[in-house]
């Protein structure tokens, strides 16, 4: 089995060197790309288990590698910026990106964070588990596919992984803090808005009318729950 | 007033007259019967003597005929049938009897005037008693009355006399009354008309705005004193005009030099003055903007669009009586964002004739806001960068868990020390720039030798460009020049650093400088990559870097900036040749203050 392979975007070399120097000698191989043209590139030609990006780019910038990455793939998208406001996490998020960090950072948070999310895109579900339904909702454990009304869906790990855990617990209200512990790692528990736009994100691919969800159901101020009989 | 004082005088006069004539009249009157007795009383004596003479019926005729002589008639008339008083004379039947007659029969005398065929006569008539001697020859009682006589005098004739003479008291005394009505007129006139006339044409005069006109009264009287006292009041309302009229040029002047726009509506929000700046503003004569309400001129309003002119103009009518509003006012050019501010304006009773706004355009605020704003905000982003990298290094440093070797450690930490230099370098230069903001023209001026800047120049830049070929193209017998030498350095060295960071090592650098119509030129040529023309201006902008996908430029941007603001400062002039591709020639002008 290869090292887990990182590629690092980011339009400034120096960061390009500690960034790779850290992963590196930790034994990741380490790919990188001082703009977003190159690193789409690389993409197309070599397979890539995580993928750290920095938003403020020339040409085009982290955002739009991120959608196209998206389109073809659900490699875990770690990105990073100067600007740290909710408004270009949410939208980083909804782009498909799996965390965000903003800079400046010290590189062992950076490292927590790239260590969880290759965690998180590697199966953890070791016991074999029966096929669960609710109502035109399948989730197939052992095949790792979710199929609604029949179609399958294409989700990303951080998006089974949420999907998995609320209807597991159907009926029941899952509080944010124990959803973000369970689905990103024990280091979070404060990114409420990481949640928020997951839900929706699953939502527009699970629920046939996203405005008016009936499998995904939120309860103000506390969690989130998966219907029973939506 | 003479209307007054002549009907008094004319019915004084009236009541004069009817007086007299009717007292001299009654007086006439009263005479004439008191002689119309005696003449009565002598008629009945004169035909008595003749009588008792033996005068008889002849006798008594001519009696009779020499009193009608001096106009006396007069008429004996029997009763009783006494046959021997027969006489009658005058007219009149011895049958009928008046009121007088009868009178007398019956004892009473009498007399009275009377008017018979167009005169007027004095009747008197008395009773005729018989006595003893008239026993002698008559038949009747003592005592008893046996006839009348009558006598009757025509008045006229006397009359004439005394009508004359009071015609003639009459006409002197209306002349005086006359004389002394014109005389009382003319008093009048001159003591107390001219002057009160005097008096009310000046009150005119002042009420019409004439306010020199002065009365000069001298009748020594009061009316003189009224006079006094009425252009102390003109001097005085005159001085106070004139105080106001300062006043109001003062406060005009004021509202014309203002730079924010004046407006002042009356109560009904219509437009009453408008200064300069208002017209410049919304590009109207004012001719164009009074009597037009305020709603209708500006169209104040939120940025959402509702109108807010109620509420700037809500002072007129409410408790306070000034205030503050922000908001966009339209015009021909577009909205302009502007603070108003507003107060009332009130009568002397405190009632509410109007407002006055202020219009202070926020514009170029905002677009000072703006660029302060974008400024601070790419400084911020500028100066975060190399804090990020060391934050990078720093912590890599210092992981625990694993082994850095020695190299590998050397080469962050001397990362570590470039990241800070190239804050400094961002930190002075934000600073330098921010300075010649605002410190404008530069204070520190001398003589100064162009060799010994180039110099200086290349000196303190000696590391940056140890591995391009430098070459110094100087004029011969170049002359000193009157300026600040630090900063002048400072630009070479920017121009140097440029060059440097654009073009490959073992290039060539030239520094040259010349004197060209009156104006020292240097210039700082390259071998780099050049600058495409339209980004030639563009350039010298603050943080403006030239991009491309190779060549991620580590400069701070504001090189070129500053390089401007000074040349600048100095009256001089600063562009860019060379095309893309083909190296860069940076020049900068300065002009001669004069040949040393």
């Amino acid at each position: 089995m290869r090292n887990p392979r990182v590629l690092v975007v980011d339009d400034e070399p120096v960061t390009l060197k500690y960034l790779g120097a850290n992963l590196r000698v930790r034994g990741y191989e380490v790919l990188t790309a001082e703009d977003g043209e190159t690193a789409l590139e690389i993409l197309d030609h070599s397979e890539v288990d995580l993928i750290i990006l920095d938003i403020m780019m020339p040409g085009i910038d982290g955002f739009q590698v991120c959608e196209t990455v998206r389109q073809t793939s659900d490699v875990p998208i770690l990105m990073l910026s100067a600007r740290g406001r909710e408004h270009d996490i949410v939208l980083a998020l909804d782009l498909g990106a799996d965390d965000y960090l903003t800079k400046p950072f010290g590189v062992a948070e950076m490292l927590a964070r790239v260590r969880a999310a290759l965690r998180r895109s590697t199966p953890t579900w070791e016991q074999p588990r029966a096929p669960l339904t609710i109502a035109n909702v399948r989730i197939d454990f052992d095949a790792h596919q979710v199929t609604v009304a029949g179609e399958p869906v294409q989700l990303t790990p951080t998006e089974y992984d949420l999907l998995a855990h609320l209807a597991l617990n159907a009926g029941r209200v899952l509080p944010h803090r124990a959803l973000l512990r369970a689905v990103w790692g024990p280091e979070y528990g404060d990114e409420t808005e990481y949640l928020w736009a997951y839900i929706r994100r699953l939502r527009r691919k699970i629920e046939p009318d996203p405005s008016n969800p009936r499998y995904i159901l939120t309860e103000p101020g506390v969690g989130y729950s998966f219907a029973t009989s939506p | 007033m003479l209307l007054s004082i002549g009907s008094f005088f004319t019915t004084i006069l009236v009541a004069i007259v009817v007086w007299i004539s009717v007292s001299s009249n009654r007086q006439i009157e009263r005479e004439w019967l008191a002689r119309s007795r005696t003449l009565n009383q002598m008629a009945f004596e004169a035909l008595y003597a003749s009588l008792s003479h033996g005068g008889g019926k002849e006798g008594s005729q001519q009696v009779i005929a020499r009193l009608e002589e001096i106009g006396v008639f007069a008429d004996v008339r029997v009763v009783r049938g006494d046959p021997l008083i027969q006489a009658s004379a005058g007219e009149g039947s011895a049958d009928s009897l008046d009121d007088l007659e009868r009178r007398a029969l019956a004892g009473d005398e009498g007399g009275a005037v009377e008017r018979r065929d167009g005169q007027r006569v004095v009747r008197y008539v008395t009773p005729i008693r018989i006595e003893a001697e008239c026993q002698r020859c008559h038949q009747a009682g003592v005592g008893t009355i046996s006839g009348v006589i009558s006598t009757q005098v025509a008045l006229d004739e006397y009359e004439s006399t005394l009508r004359r003479r009071r015609d003639v008291l009459l006409a002197v005394v209306a002349g005086g009354m006359l004389i002394l009505s014109v005389v009382t007129f003319q008093v009048l006139q001159r003591l107390v008309i001219r002057p009160l006339q005097a008096i009310r044409r000046g009150a005119a005069a002042i009420a019409a705005g004439n306010l020199d006109h002065r009365l000069s009264v001298t009748t020594g009287d009061e009316l003189e004193t009224v006079a006094q006292e009425f252009n102390h009041m003109a001097e005085r309302l005159q001085a106070s005009y004139g105080q106001i009229a300062e006043e109001q040029s003062r406060i005009l002047a004021a509202i014309e030099a203002s730079r924010d726009a004046i407006w002042i509506s009356d109560g009904e929000r219509r437009v009453v003055t408008v200064n300069s700046a208002m017209e410049r503003m919304l590009d109207q004569d004012r001719a164009q903007l009074l009597g037009r309400t305020c709603n209708d001129v500006l169209r104040l309003h939120d940025p959402s669009g509702s109108s807010i002119c109620d509420r700037a103009c809500a002072f007129l009518e409410d408790s306070a009586d000034s205030g503050r509003i922000e908001g966009y006012i339209s015009t021909e050019r577009g909205a302009i964002w502007a603070d108003i501010s507003y107060g009332r304006i009130t009568d002397a009773d405190g009632h509410v004739v109007g407002g006055v706004h202020i219009v202070h355009d926020l514009t170029e605020h905002r677009e000072i806001e703006q660029l302060k704003d974008e400024f601070i905000a790419t400084v911020s982003h500028e100066l975060r960068t190399p804090l990020n990298h060391i934050k990078g290094f720093a912590t890599t440093l210092l992981q625990t868990d694993v082994e850095w070797d020695a190299v590998a450690q050397q080469d962050f930490m001397r990362s570590i020390s470039q990241e800070a230099d190239r804050l400094t370098n961002l930190v002075d230069k934000v600073l330098h720039l921010s300075r010649l903001e605002t410190e404008g023209m530069l204070e520190d001026r001398e003589w100064w030798q162009v060799g010994d800047i180039v110099d200086g120049a290349l000196r303190r830049r000696r590391n940056t460009t140890a591995h391009h070929k430098m070459i110094l193209d100087l004029e011969p017998g170049l002359p000193a020049v009157f300026v600040d030498g630090r900063e002048i350095e400072v630009v070479l060295m920017n121009l140097i650093e440029n060059a440097v960071q654009y073009s490959e090592p073992d290039t060539a650098i030239t520094i040259g400088a010349g004197v060209e119509e009156g104006k020292i030129v240097f210039y700082v040529a390259d071998q780099g990559i050049g600058i495409a023309e339209e980004q030639r201006e563009r350039v010298f902008e603050r943080f403006y870097r030239v991009e491309s996908a190779k060549h991620r430029a580590p400069g701070t941007g504001l090189g070129l900036a500053i390089c401007k603001r000074i040349v600048e400062a100095h009256n001089g002039r600063i562009w860019v040749e060379g095309a893309l591709g083909s190296g860069s020639r940076f020049f900068f002008s300065l002009p001669l203050q004069s040949i040393a």
